[in-house]
This record gives C-alpha cells, sequence and structure tokens, in this order.
C-alpha cells in the first residue's frame, strides 16, 4: 500500500513543481537540465524506493508511475479543462513580424530564440520576415513565415 | 490487409491490421496496471489491509503479515495472554522460522535466548507487555512459523515473501 501512496505523491509533486518552473522543450535540454535531471532523479529515489529493495516494490512503484501517466493522458482527451491545466496553451510571442515583449517577457525567450527558430526551420534572415511565432505547449517556437514575393 | 487512406500513394510501411491488434494489447495491458495498482494498495502485494493478520490461542496473541517483500522491514507482534512465570515470561519461536529470517531487534530486550534442538526460548523478566520483533526475510517464498508461551501449544502462522 505505501509503495503506491508513496509513487503517486512524488508523481504529482514533480508534475506541479515542473509545472511551476514552466515551459521548457526537451529538444533544448542544456548540460546544466541534464544534471539537474540526474540530481532530481538521485533525490527521489530514496523517497521513491525506501527501505524496500524487493524487486516487487520496484514493480509496483514503476506500474504505478506508469499508470499514473497513462491515466493522466486519457484525462486530458477526455476534459479539455485537466488538458490546459496540465499543458497550458500555445502562445502567439511574433504578430506580423513584431515582437510582443511582454509576453516574451513572462515566457523567457529573447529574439535570439525566436530567429534560431526561424533559420532552422525557414531559412529567414529577419524578424520582419515572421508572420506569427507561437510558442507551443512543449515549449518549441514554431514559426509561420511572411509569403515570399520573389 | 486493411489499407489506410492515401496509402498508394505515400511511401510507408503501415500494417494496420498488426497495429489494430498492439493497440488492444495495450488496453489490455493499461487494465492490467489498474489491477496490479488495486492489489497494491489493497496489500496482496506487501504492506496493506489484506496483510494484516492476527491470530491468538488462550495462552498467547500475535499480529503478523500474510505477505512481505523480501530484504524489506517487517514486523511481528506477540503478547502473552497467560501470566509469567517465576522467572519471567517464557516465549518459544521455532528455531526454523528463526533460520528463515533475520531479526534485527528485540523490544523489549530479552533477559537471555535459549537456544534448543526444536525452538529457542526468549525469557522476559517479569511481564513485556507486547512484544515487538523487527525482522527481515532474506529469501523469497512461504515462511512458516510457531510460537509459544513456553509449555503452551503453540500459534502456527505462515507468511508468503515476494521477491
Amino acid at each position: 500500500m505505501d509503495a503506491v501512496v508513496r509513487a503517486l505523491v512524488i508523481y504529482a509533486v514533480l508534475l506541479l513543481v515542473f509545472r511551476i518552473a514552466g515551459q521548457r522543450s526537451i529538444a533544448k535540454i542544456t548540460t546544466f537540465d541534464f544534471v539537474l535531471l540526474l540530481v532530481i532523479g538521485e533525490a527521489t529515489q530514496n523517497a521513491l524506493l525506501g527501505e524496500d529493495y524487493s524487486m516487487t516494490n520496484a514493480f509496483l512503484v514503476i506500474v504505478t508511475i506508469v499508470g499514473a501517466d497513462v491515466a493522466l493522458s486519457l484525462a486530458k482527451r477526455k476534459w479539455k479543462r485537466v488538458d490546459v491545466l496540465l499543458d497550458g496553451t500555445p502562445v502567439i510571442i511574433v504578430d506580423d513580424g513584431k515582437p510582443l515583449r511582454d509576453r516574451m517577457a513572462i515566457e523567457r525567450v529573447d529574439e535570439s530564440d525566436i530567429m534560431t527558430a526561424a533559420r532552422e526551420a525557414h531559412g529567414l534572415m529577419r524578424m520582419d520576415e515572421i508572420r506569427y511565432a507561437v510558442l507551443e505547449r512543449n515549449g518549441a517556437i514554431s514559426i509561420v513565415p511572411r509569403q515570399r514575393t520573389s | 490487409m486493411s489499407k489506410g487512406p492515401r496509402s498508394g500513394k505515400l511511401d510507408v510501411d503501415e500494417d494496420t491490421t498488426f497495429m489494430r491488434r498492439m493497440w488492444k494489447a495495450q488496453r489490455a495491458g493499461w487494465a492490467v496496471f489498474g489491477l496490479v495498482v488495486a492489489a497494491g494498495l489493497a496489500g496482496l502485494l506487501g504492506s496493506g489491509p489484506a496483510s494484516e493478520a492476527a491470530a491468538q490461542n488462550a495462552t498467547i496473541a500475535i499480529d503478523y503479515a500474510r505477505f512481505a517483500r523480501r530484504l524489506s522491514p517487517a514486523e511481528l507482534r506477540v503478547r502473552a495472554l497467560a501470566p509469567p512465570g517465576a522467572d519471567g515470561l517464557r516465549v518459544a519461536v521455532a528455531n526454523s522460522f528463526l533460520d528463515a529470517v533475520e531479526v534485527s531487534a528485540v523490544k523489549p530486550s530479552p533477559v537471555r535466548v535459549e537456544r534448543g534442538a526444536e525452538a529457542s526460548v526468549y525469557v522476559f523478566a517479569g511481564a513485556p507487555g507486547t512484544i515487538v520483533v523487527s525482522l527481515r526475510y532474506p529469501q523469497a517464498g512461504r515462511v512458516e512459523g510457531r510460537v509459544s508461551v513456553a509449555g503452551s501449544s503453540p500459534l502456527a502462522f505462515a507468511t508468503f515473501v515476494y521477491p
């Protein structure tokens, strides 16, 4: 019983902490983010397993956490409200070539991040070639280029 | 093989028959997840309400676990229902049980332990109340135990230890 409860509590705490920390794409993970993940893994381990080193405990903890993940993904599909609460919504950060600075400041995105995405996806050179830039729910920036006139 | 839309033009190795079977298997797997978690909550895989058990006869009462896990801390609680003898309370525990577990602590501490051929006798001063034995099971499988107030009829119990 305690194994299931421990796993659910840790799952909920991690979900809450990462939700508060804000959106960040796993694709743009820095070396420090990676170290941070390792440290979090180490810190969580004791709380998850307790003094119980049996395979049954490990099995039960894994099944509980993966099961909670599946249940949440089903809940997100069923209730839009849960989906928005857990994953947020996309945010427009460039509108018709103009960066929306108040939104960018809150989401901690700067112009160089946007231009990186613009170059990578479409080979754009300047901000005014972007029609829309959207910070997606997974933390990636997607770019809609202006129609080229050439 | 059933074909999805546009698969004639798109160069993709789609196998909907296989994937449909896979999806069914996944749904079934989720149900199994639910059952495992429910069993874990109930205590069928270790600690929990379904695992807590008590037994008693005229002279002795115990609380033990029906299900335990290998190498994780467990407890056995023993209470004597008969008054202690002249040299204190003598509780006999089957050697087969003591050999199958690792006892880390007995509270209150016994004055001495007398090991006999079949059972070991823990001698406690006065009336010790509830005796708590902290232990671990080093091996998976069924472990059977017998405890008694020395000279009286023994009380048998069994624990299943998960790996």
